[in-house]
Parts: C-alpha cells; structure tokens; sequence
C-alpha cells in the first residue's frame, strides 16, 4: 500500500481537502493499522498535534493530512505533544517536529528527567536492530531539539503547556505519584552491565502517559492518551482541573477496560460525547474487545473507531511463490501487523449549541454498528 | 562452520535500503559478528527430531531453477551501487563450498514467549522496511537447539528463506531462524548514554 492508495490520501482525493474556517474547530484522529494521531485546529489557523504515526511511506500522516489541506505545518503547527514513548504514539515524531519548527514541542516531565534520558542515550548508543523504537524516534528528537535549541514544554499534572486566544492546553497528567512510578521502573528498561543486551519493549505499563484537556472558548476535548483507570480516578478527582464538560472524548489505551473509569464519563464529558479511538493489535491480543465496544456504545450512541479489529482485506507484500510456499510448510504463522486504515474528522463552528459534522473516511465506523 | 547474512550492530544505524543490501549480499561470518552459525547445525537438529525441521530443507533436482530474485529494487541514484553488489551470494561454506541465495530475509524480535512458540515482530529486510509490519507465531521447533535459550523477551534474530546450493550442483530450499548473541551491556555503554543525557540537559531548550 503506497501513500496514495492511504485512507488519508483518498479521503484528500475525495472531498477532504478544504480546510477549516478560521472559527471552525476540527478533531482529526487518524489511525494508519498501527498507531495514531490526534489533529487539532484549535482556531484562528492554529493547529496542535498530538502523537504521531506513519503511513506505508513512512510519511507521518499528520504531515500528508496538513499538506492535503493546505496547511503549511512549519507555519501553522503551534504545539506538537508526545503524550508518551510508545511505538504506536510516537512514530515518526521526529520528522513531525522537524517539519513543525515554528511549534512547541511538549512531552511528560518524566521523560525529560536524566534516568530516562540516560537509559534512552545507552539503548540507542548501538542500536540492536534495523527496525524503528520509540526509544529511538525520542532519541531522535530529543536530539534534534538540542541541536537547534527549540523550546521544550514539560506536562504533569494540572499545568497549562499552551496558551493562545481563546485557546488553552493543559495537561492533566502524570501525576506525582505516576511520576515516581515511572522512574522507578526505569530501571526494568535497561540490562545490568554484563548482562546481555535486548531489543527495549515497550510492554511496560505506562505509568507517564500525558492526558490532555484542550479547550477553545467554551469547546472542549478531552485527549484519553493511553492513562490508566487508577490515574484517570485521581484526575477526576482533581479539583484543580479544568472544571467544564468536554464535547470530544479520544478514549483512551484504545478502548481498554483498563483504561476506563465511569467517573470521568460522568464528571468530565457532556451526556453523550463524542468518543473516538484506534483500535490496536499485539500477538493474540486485541483492543477493542466486543466486551469494550459493548461498554462504550453503552455509555455514548457517538462512539467511533479508525477501523475494526480485522486483518485488512488488501494483501500484503508480494513475495516470491517458493517464499510463501516455504513459509506454509515451515508451520509459522505470518500475519500483518496493522489493520485497516482509516480516520474520523470532526468539525464544529464556534458558539454554543452548535453539532459536530462527523466525516469518516477509509475503514473508520461507528461502534453502535459492530 | 556458516554463518548467513551476519548482521553486525552497526548495522541498524544505517537507512533500512542500505540495511537491506548489505542484508541481501551474504557473506562468510563468524560468531563475533554476532550471529551463531547453525545451518549445519540445524540440519542436524532436523534430522535429530525426525520430520520437525529447524531448517527446512527441500532437496532439488532442477539445478537450472532461477527463482531468485535481487530483493533489492533499483532506486535513482543508487544503480551503480547496486549494480556493483553480487546477484547471487557468495560462498557462504568454506569448508563444504556451499553457496546462499536468500529470497527473503527478515530481522525479528521476541515479544512474546508461549510454551512452544513465541510471537515476534519482523521487520522486511528484503523489502528494505523501516518498522514490523509483520507478526509471526514461531514454532520452538523452527529454532536450533543451541539458540532456544536466546528466545526470550527482546531477544532478536535473522529469518532467511532461501537456497543453498552445494558445489555438486544439489540445490536446498532452506527456512532458518538465527538468534544473535547479543554483546552484554558494559559501564562505558552507560556512561555513553549518560553523557547523552547531560548533553540533552543542558541545551538551551530544556
């Protein structure tokens, strides 16, 4: 699949290149079969980016969705935020804040502290593998940023990371409590010296993924990232957060149960919501489940995802008969990574009152239809 | 003693075409290149456990068959570099004169460990990929004997599917998986990644 047969590429071919009114918000998720990202106009021409991915082109989707629109990203792009280092938020970061240079770059406090850092800077000293990391692409940007000594916005809890117009971005997470967990499981990360080194994975929980509350006037969305129940209760709880409603809910940790906690669903989103989310592949193991969909379309009727959990339907690379035939006979079962691709955009005028024009393009559903 | 397509560490700091050309112009290794030679080993361990073959291995009789195929692809600006790169691999064998043709190669790291499998993420080296678009459940039974132990979380490894042929002319269809032995972490790898982060600390920016 080439970046022109991409959900995003034929969305642009097919109607999807106008660009939001100055006044018009806009909540793009796009979810390429592995990964995703968040874009936002958060008004005025203003965009925030939040995680990236990569299409078959390794082209970060963000950057072919602006260029589509005609957004210039180094103009136009105000913020990009890795909301945290796994592979499936932040590949093809790198480029994205290389091709947003006018933008802030915000990532979790955490992963700015010297521990990290260090673990980051030994892992990627020798590279074990051809193959990319989300160790990598922060190595890569974190060392990009330094060479040319672009402003670095750290996140946690309750801090406002940016602030224009009528637009503001707090981060409502980790907390100080997630923060010392985080660091002390760094230390998992990183082999003992002697001991032989291995590919870093990124199976750790997340205890340093950055939530974030992005409001515009009376508009908000709230940006699920892959935060835990246990630390979605404490920013619930909070009573120092943002105190309206959100009107766009990114779920989080792709529709885990995980990942939800009822309180926020009533605390800090409107009746209804918007919700929106990529679904995720590992092993045997899939997100959402039939039992996540049920819940979600239970506690929203506009509930979405960038696709199902199935195997696209296009093939994949074609090989040489006498590979596939050896790969038959030898017993290893193959499969791809990624699933469908596709995206839901969301677009409101400004004021109250007003509905989301909801677009979904390539394999991008309603849950209510699953 | 073979060694197929050595993967050095350095190798993955280079971009994925060239990663793959070097991955695609086999050579002969040894085991400080960081690969354990194992085709004849494997062999064995095929033999050893009757049909469950480490290495599979398909004898053929058309010597003429052609099947290979450069896997890589000609890229503007690239030709006279790749033209100058062999189309079919190098004595691989010193001591038996047997020669690899790979039709595909992928690098591969452990994910998961089941009781008889593992899961892993493979990334296309023949098609000069950057990232795992692919997963594989891997029988142990596809892995030598003397490389079970490296299949553990993390642990990474060379699939080439491809021919080997004999100096005699007999032609072997062979599938095998072959674990690095990965270099153990030393203090100056740390302090490395220290000065890194120092280095990070204190730019203007942060």
């Amino acid at each position: 699949m080439g970046a022109q047969d991409s959900a995003v590429a034929r969305f642009l071919e097919n109607g999807g290149r106008c660009p939001p009114g100055r006044d018009e918000l806009e909540f793009t998720l796009i979810g390429p079969g592995y990964g995703e990202s968040v874009i936002l106009h958060v008004g005025n021409g203003s965009w925030v980016l939040v995680d990236s991915c990569i299409d078959a082109e390794q082209e970060p989707c963000a950057l072919t969705y602006l260029n589509g629109i005609g957004v210039d990203p180094a103009r136009d792009v105000c913020m990009v935020v890795a909301s945290h280092w796994h592979d499936d938020h932040i590949r093809g970061m790198a480029r994205l804040v290389e091709a947003c240079g006018s933008a802030k770059f915000c990532c979790a406090s955490a992963l700015c502290k010297e521990e990290f850092l260090t673990v980051v800077g030994t892992l990627q000293n020798r590279p074990l593998t051809a193959a990319s990391s989300g160790v990598r692409e922060l190595h890569r940007v974190f060392s990009r940023l330094a060479e040319t000594g672009r402003h670095c916005t750290f996140a946690s809890v309750n801090r406002k990371v940016f602030s224009r117009g009528e637009c503001d971005v707090w981060s409502l997470s980790p907390s100080d409590r997630a923060f010392e967990t985080f660091l002390k499981s760094i230390g998992d990360l990183l082999p003992a010296v002697g001991q032989a080194k291995r590919r870093s994975l990124d199976v750790f929980p997340n205890k340093a993924a950055v939530a974030l509350w992005i409001q515009v006037a009376d508009t908000a969305v709230l940006l699920g990232s892959d935060v835990e129940k246990k630390d979605w209760k404490e920013i619930a709880n909070n009573t120092e957060r943002p105190q309206k409603k959100a009107l766009v809910f990114k779920v989080p940790h792709h529709g885990s149960a995980n990942a939800h906690e009822p309180s926020i669903w009533k605390g800090m989103l409107i009746a209804d919501p918007v919700a929106a989310l990529t679904p995720w592949r590992r092993g045997g193991r899939t997100l959402p489940k039939r039992s996540d969909i049920a819940r979600l379309v239970s506690c929203t009727e506009y509930a979405y995802a960038t696709s199902r959990n199935e195997t696209p339907a296009a093939p994949g690379r074609r090989r040489d008969k006498v590979v596939e035939r050896t790969i038959r006979e030898s017993g290893i079962q193959l499969r791809k990574t990624g699933m469908p691709d596709g995206g839901i955009r969301l677009r409101r005028p400004a004021g109250p009152k007003r509905d989301w024009v909801v677009e979904l393009f390539g394999s991008a559903y309603r849950l209510s239809t699953a | 003693m073979t060694s197929l397509a050595p993967l050095s560490a350095e190798i993955s700091t280079m971009p994925p075409r060239a990663a793959a050309e070097q991955a695609s112009s086999a050579r002969v290794g040894n085991v400080a290149d960081g690969f354990v030679p194992n085709v004849n080993g494997a062999v064995r361990a095929a033999r050893a456990r009757g049909a469950a073959a480490s290495a599979r291995v398909i004898n053929y009789q058309r010597h003429n068959d052609t099947a290979f195929t450069s896997p890589v692809e000609m890229e503007s600006g690239s030709e006279a570099r790749i033209a100058s790169m062999p189309r079919k691999l190098p004595h691989a064998n010193r001591t038996t004169g047997a020669t690899l043709q790979a039709l595909q190669q992928w690098e591969g790291y452990v994910v998961d460990v089941h009781q008889d499998e593992f899961t892993a993420r493979l990334t296309d080296l023949t098609a000069a990929a950057s990232h795992e678009e692919e997963e594989a459940l891997i029988p142990m039974t596809e892995v030598a004997d003397n490389d079970a132990e490296l299949a553990v979380l993390g642990g990474v490894f060379r699939w080439v599917i491809g021919y080997e042929r004999s100096p005699s002319g007999t032609k072997k269809r062979v599938s095998q998986i072959v674990f690095r032995r990965l270099p153990a972490m030393t203090q100056d790898d740390i302090e490395k990644g220290k000065a890194w982060a120092r280095k990070i600390l204190q730019s203007p920016g942060f």
